[in-house]
């Protein structure tokens, strides 16, 4: 009995149950990457809040200063 | 020390706080975020999507293949594979036709706006899957045609939204013509490697089978 492109039967079984292999080592290592890229994410919206922060109270004072000069 | 977020801060980590699966529904809808996101957030967003992108096919090979306990079981791994290696075998060749292109689009934003493109077209196949279901078992005339059309119509809804997608993000640039060559290439390869994987992971749809599950050496049999 002949399948897909003339080959066996078992034959294409054997090239999907490779490329299911594949496909399933792929989302293993879309896991990792996952892993690795969330945590970095978070740091740097860690680091971008804390930016803010320092330039919104830096600001602070400043404008303060501003007014104190002109009254 | 202790930081309390306020005012724009406290907007900004609200933004960040929101799910994956809300600022992909967000994409989906608006084609983009309110605020940009780092690369880094961007490529979990993109592993989010390809993985909510898997779980929706999932659910329509459930109902696709309701027809027996097995076969359903079976399409929950066959066709959120079919969808992952597809999307794989076309990866790379839209990736060289931006380079060759000179497109003004990034390599991270042409694969980012694939797979939320990929998220939409599924939502759209799981959307249907419970019609899908009721059909195959309630028509004999409607059920493998309606399975069929709600492929097409996911496939259609995919297409646009990544064409929508790069579009956007290309908008006001010289050139971005050239950004919809790699979209047009990744579309019909993404169907052309769609073609011979369901044929490899046949049946999918029912026990009968489709045209579909000869490959390409079926589909365009004379």
């Amino acid at each position: 009995m002949t399948s897909l492109g003339g080959h066996s039967a078992g034959y294409t079984q054997a090239v999907w149950l490779v490329a299911s292999l594949f496909g399933a080592a792929v989302l293993v290592v879309l896991g990792l990457v996952y892993r690795r890229v969330r945590a970095r994410a978070e740091l740097e919206e860690a680091e971008r809040i804390i930016a803010e922060h320092d330039g919104s109270a830096r600001r602070v004072p400043d404008r303060a200063a501003d007014e104190h000069s002109r009254a | 020390m202790t930081i309390t977020p306020k005012g724009s801060d406290l907007a900004s980590s609200a933004h960040a706080r929101e799910s994956h699966v809300a600022q992909l529904m967000t994409l989906t809808c608006r084609g983009e975020l309110a605020t940009p996101l780092t690369p880094a957030a961007q490529l979990a967003l993109t592993i989010s999507a390809i993985v909510c992108a898997l779980v929706l096919s999932a659910l329509w090979g459930v109902a696709a293949g309701s027809s027996s306990a097995t076969l359903a079981l079976a399409n929950a791994f066959k066709v959120p594979m079919v969808i992952l290696l597809s999307a794989i075998a076309a990866l790379p060749a839209g990736l060289v036709a931006l380079r060759l292109t000179n497109g003004r689009l990034a390599a991270r934003d042409l694969v980012s706006a694939f797979a939320t493109s990929m998220f939409g077209g599924t939502l759209v196949l799981a959307t249907l899957a419970p019609l899908v279901a009721v059909y195959y078992h309630t028509s004999s005339k409607a059920g493998v045609p309606l399975a069929l059309g709600s492929v097409f119509v996911s496939l259609a809804t995919a297409t646009l939204l990544f064409g929508r997608a790069v579009k956007r993000r290309v908008a006001g640039e010289p050139g971005r013509t050239a950004s919809l060559v790699p979209v047009v290439i990744l579309v019909a390869l993404f169907s052309a490697a769609l073609m011979q994987f369901v044929a490899l992971a046949s049946p999918i749809i029912g026990e009968v089978g489709t045209r579909f599950d000869g490959g390409f050496d079926r589909v365009f049999a004379r």
